[in-house]
């Protein structure tokens, strides 16, 4: 207790302060879905010349992220499943697509610098998050918002986005995100227990970190978000869920350094029945603290733009990629982001938008390439939609025959094409937020990589070298020596024939190389014993 | 009553001295005593598993069994370089989502201690390779990397699917025994390790330390280079096999007789852990790059890793380049 007095007074008279907020949502979505939302949020202000290395509660790996990379704003998520946008309306914010996903804002000198920057800073988050994402489709600077969060404009900054449908996010993920917060082993954090949270229906977690300095004076956020839908989260009680239930363990302490520890329960009607953990005393008490979620279903549904993503053709050589977005039941501006990577090639001239109602609207469009052989594509369109207008962005491509090297270690389950973002605005500018469709499994025709052609092959280069020897040997030991024999001639085809004849014994009794190699090892081991 | 106290006195200084006498007597029986002075500093290990798809359970298990076994000994996981070429823990067909099981009957073996450092797509010949040598990309993270030193005792553990001579990698490429050999001496010339260990779990590993000719090596496997290596447990209930029988008995081996760093357990005690009746394969040994007896040198030195410091008698002057 001294330590944390003596801590706020040195706090106090450098000016420096940080705060931690820790909220956990609990909505039911239906009678046996509950959807839940942790938010951890840390906030620094210090003075950079002074203090930047004083920490209290902030992680201090997250300013020298901010630091090193000069990182105006980030935002890393990660997610598995698919978001039921029909039933459980707005997804968590900022959303993610499947697999991983990363929206870089920071300063550089030029863009072959910050290219590299990137580069360094997704390797910084595959140590600091425990992801494997080196391979992700990294575009430049998207035109138009991608994420919500990510909304405002600034010339100056240089914006780097990439998507990785195909990483999987597990454990490992989340023991890292935890050990962000202030509060690891207290408070609302004891309930991300990861074999419930993993064992359900969509979960996401992203990471968002942003950095204002006004001369000297910096401002650092950090915000840790986890958001999990729950298909019969217990089985106990059909009237209401206990927390204890939910999570598979009990709230035992109280984080004492945050700010704020709040409980949200959303019931019926959408009212919020808010309790805060920080003021209870008896938390730790003989009768453990709990918070009850009726069991109903949410009568008032918000209604949400919805997309998804739907993949045609019937061949091996060309496809078609359909990205469906429907409008609710107010107009809205819609940006519609699509990375497309390398693996398949656009037919440019052919891409089109296909609307219900009124036709398709005036569509402001961006195409972006990266340089580079692997590079991706950014397809980027601002349109505004009618009230429950329907419009499908219909992309035409050919699928490519890679490189050996290129294709993944298991090349026969197809390559990702990563969801499409769509950010929607509603015309008063009130609410805005971001939705992700459905990512694509593409099947590229894969060279045959399986044991026929390598025997076709070996096969007939071994016959070729094999028949045309024997062939010429055995017509020529036929043929009449006019001169006197030649015995070194002689020794020297049967030498040939012996070992042809050896091959083909190990072939036929299916003779290993390193047997043979360690077979001639051992004589030569005796010959040299022997001397 | 202060005759008591006195009698206690004597009866736990008696004791300290009879162990610490008892403890520089089990010293002399080993060639790295653990507590005077030791010629290796710190531990690292690299475990590998290089088995993609979801029926290669066991081999994501056979790691992690060993990953606990050598944490519990005190390595800690920035020494521990972890490839898991198959999420399995979150894999779809994995009835009990974020949970891996060595046993039917076992702990979960995935809790939230567990730090993968590479996985998926990322485990591949040139990371492993990677690895070993020390030739990274710069941007390459520190717990990505193994900053081993000449002072360093490296276990590396490899399991996976393997033939005469190979390992297969993600069931497309392969590491040859040759391969590994370069990598080995490599890391011998860079004075990257002083001690090494060498264990391979796959059929007919024994090929892959045939090459190994570096010094100060011992290598190990689970098979002779004629014969398959076999699995141990099957979980019904998961649907598959979900450890391999070397790996079992050399965890359980670390469990039952390696209860904590100052055991007395030695290399050979190891090697015999697994005889031919229980592995149903006659187990590997290569000692001849190995300088020691195995029988003098304890198993920690490979699996446990205690903070051994060394006193320097004489001045040792920093300069200015050292502190820039």
């Amino acid at each position: 207790m001294r330590e944390l007095i003596v801590l706020v007074l040195v706090a106090l008279a450098h000016g420096l302060t940080e705060h931690f907020d820790e909220k956990i949502t609990l909505a039911p979505l239906s009678t046996n879905e509950l959807r839940v939302d942790f938010r951890f949020n840390s906030d620094r202000n210090f003075n950079i010349e002074t203090e930047s290395r004083d920490f209290l509660t902030f992680p201090r790996i997250i300013q020298e992220l901010l630091t090193r990379y000069s990182i105006r704003k980030l935002t890393v998520t990660m997610a598995h499943g698919r978001w039921n946008l029909d039933e459980w309306g707005v997804p968590p914010q900022p959303s993610a697509p499947a697999g991983a996903q990363v929206l870089a804002e920071f300063d550089a000198e030029n863009g072959e610098k910050a290219d590299e920057r990137m580069k360094f800073l997704v390797e910084a988050l595959n140590g600091v998050l425990c992801t494997s994402i080196s391979h992700i489709n990294v575009i430049t600077s998207p035109e138009l918002v991608v994420l919500a969060n990510h909304g405002e404009k600034s010339k100056k900054l240089f914006k780097r986005y990439g998507v990785l449908s195909g990483e999987t996010t597990c454990t490992e993920n989340l023991t890292r995100l935890r050990k962000l917060l202030a509060c690891k082993e207290n408070g609302l954090s004891t309930l991300l227990h990861p074999s419930k949270l993993y064992n359900s229906l969509y979960h996401s977690s992203h990471l968002v970190i942003e950095q204002k300095c006004l001369k000297s004076q910096c401002e650092a956020r950090m915000e840790v978000g986890v958001s999990v839908v729950m298909r019969n989260p217990s089985q106990k009680s059909q009237r209401h869920w206990s927390l204890a239930d939910v999570f598979d363990r009990k709230l035992g302490s109280q984080c004492k350094i945050a700010r704020s520890s709040q409980i949200d329960v959303i019931g019926r009607q959408g009212e919020i029945t808010s309790t805060d953990i920080k003021n209870l005393t008896a938390i730790s008490g003989e009768e453990p603290f709990e918070v009850y979620i009726p069991v109903t279903e949410i009568s008032k549904k918000e209604s949400v733009v919805k997309a998804w993503s739907s993949q045609g053709g019937f061949e091996q050589k060309h496809g078609v990629l359909t990205v469906h977005v429907t409008n609710d039941n107010s107009d809205s501006e819609i940006h519609v982001s699509q990375i497309i990577p390398y693996y398949v090639h656009l037919r440019y001239s052919r891409i089109k938008w296909e609307c219900d109602m009124d036709g398709v609207p005036t569509i402001v469009k961006y195409l972006r390439n990266s340089e580079g052989g692997e590079a991706p594509t950014l397809l980027q369109y601002r349109l505004n939609l009618a009230a429950g207008q329907t419009c499908e962005l219909v992309i035409p491509f050919d699928k490519q025959l890679l490189r050996l090297e290129q294709y993944p270690p298991d090349a026969n389950h197809g390559m990702h094409i990563p969801s499409a973002s769509v950010f929607v605005r509603k015309s008063d500018s009130s609410h805005a937020y971001s939705i992700h469709s459905s990512a694509i499994l593409v099947l590229l025709p894969v060279p045959d990589f399986s044991m026929p052609f390598n025997v076709i092959c070996f096969v007939a280069t071994a016959f070729a070298l094999v028949f045309g020897p024997i062939q010429l040997y055995s017509t020529m030991w036929l043929a009449p020596v006019v001169k006197k024999s030649q015995w070194g001639r002689k020794i020297h085809r049967i030498i040939l024939l012996a070992i042809i004849a050896f091959c083909l014994y190990a072939h036929m009794m299916d003779i290993n190389l390193n047997e043979i190699r360690r077979g001639i090892e051992n004589q030569l081991e005796k010959l040299n014993e022997l001397k | 009553m202060r005759h008591v106290l006195l009698i206690f006195c004597l009866i736990i200084g008696a004791q300290a001295v009879l162990n610490t006498g008892l403890q520089l007597k089990i010293d002399e029986l080993f060639d790295t005593p653990g507590t005077v002075m030791s010629s290796h500093t710190n531990n690292w290990a690299v475990l590998v598993c290089t088995s993609k798809f979801w029926f290669n359970y066991r081999h994501v298990s056979n790691v992690l069994a060993l990953y606990h076994s050598i944490k519990r000994l005190g390595v800690p996981d920035s020494n521990i370089i972890m490839m898991l070429a198959e999420d399995v823990p979150c894999n779809s067909r994995n009835p009990r989502p974020g949970t891996v099981y060595a046993a039917r009957a076992g702990a979960n073996l995935y809790g939230s201690d567990v730090e993968v450092d590479y996985r998926g797509e990322e485990v591949t010949v040139e990371n492993f390779i990677r690895i070993l040598t020390g030739r990274h990309h710069p941007a390459t993270p520190r717990s990505k990397r193994l900053l081993t030193d000449h002072q360093s005792n490296v276990l590396i553990y490899l399991t996976g699917h393997g033939g005469d001579s190979f390992m297969k990698f993600q069931d497309s490429e392969e590491l040859t025994n040759v391969d590994l050999a370069y990598a080995i001496q490599t890391m011998f010339e860079d004075n990257r390790y002083h001690e090494m260990l060498v264990i391979a779990d796959s059929c007919r590993s024994a090929s892959m330390y045939e090459w190994i000719d570096s010094p100060n090596v011992l290598s190990l496997s689970s098979s002779l280079t004629h014969e398959e290596s076999y699995s141990y447990d099957v979980d019904t209930d998961i649907g598959v096999y979900v450890i391999d029988r070397y790996t079992h008995y050399t965890v359980n081996f670390l469990s039952k007789e390696v209860k904590a760093l100052n055991s007395s357990a030695n290399m050979q005690d190891y090697i015999d852990s697994c005889p031919a009746r229980k592995c149903l394969s006659n187990t590997g040994v290569r000692k001849d790059h190995y300088p020691k007896d195995v029988k003098r040198v304890r198993v920690t030195d490979f699996f446990g890793s205690s903070r051994i410091f060394q006193h320097l008698s004489e001045e040792i002057v920093l300069d200015d380049e050292f502190w820039a």
